[in-house]
């Protein structure tokens, strides 16, 4: 069980509006949603912003373990989404120091890398976070996606 | 405890008040 973990269930209460929809309950407001979400499968989780636009997703069980990475990267995600540059990077950067095992950290570092050139504009900041995703994650998909960077050094 | 709401449109006014964001969490009872 997630939810029950004192560090999911302190992160939730203090970063979100938590909303929780019984895709069974059978009752018209339920399939409405479901409708307009296009859910297809449970656990199905979403990060929405103030507009109802929707910023990251999730589909599947985690442990808390590695739920609570995955919560706080998703909302790293929403905060660079919305314009949020400096608190993006904090976030990534706090995932990171905090979970650097975590199924999620390949990814977390990668957008570490974004979020910094996003906010300083110098290529270093690019090259030198991505040349960490390289290093310490050479196996992920993350690494896949900057390592047409590799291809020039 | 985490204290679900059962509206998305309630949770997003919130949000916007908050200056936050919306966890929503479909699942299905086992």
């Amino acid at each position: 069980m997630t939810y029950p973990d004192e560090s999911v269930s302190a992160a939730i209460a203090s970063l979100f509006v938590p909303v929780q929809i019984n895709t069974q309950d059978g009752s018209s407001n339920t399939v409405e949603t479901v409708q307009r979400f296009r859910q297809v499968w449970t656990p199905d989780l979403r990060i929405i912003d103030g507009a109802g636009v929707e910023l990251y997703r999730w589909n599947g069980y985690l442990p808390p373990a590695e739920f609570l990475p995955q919560l706080l990267a998703g909302r790293a995600q929403a905060l660079l989404r919305s314009d949020r540059g400096d608190e993006a990077a904090d976030a990534y950067a706090d995932v990171l120091r905090r979970f650097p095992t975590s199924f999620v950290a390949p990814e977390v570092a990668y957008f570490t890398a974004v979020s910094r050139y996003r906010i300083s504009h110098q290529a270093s900041d690019l090259l030198e976070n991505w040349g960490h995703v390289q290093r310490r994650y050479p196996m992920s998909q993350w690494r896949t996606k900057q390592s047409f960077i590799e291809k020039k050094s | 405890m985490i204290a679900w709401q059962s509206s998305v449109d309630g949770a997003v006014a919130s949000a916007k008040a908050e200056h936050t964001f919306v966890l929503l969490d479909f699942f299905s009872p086992t």
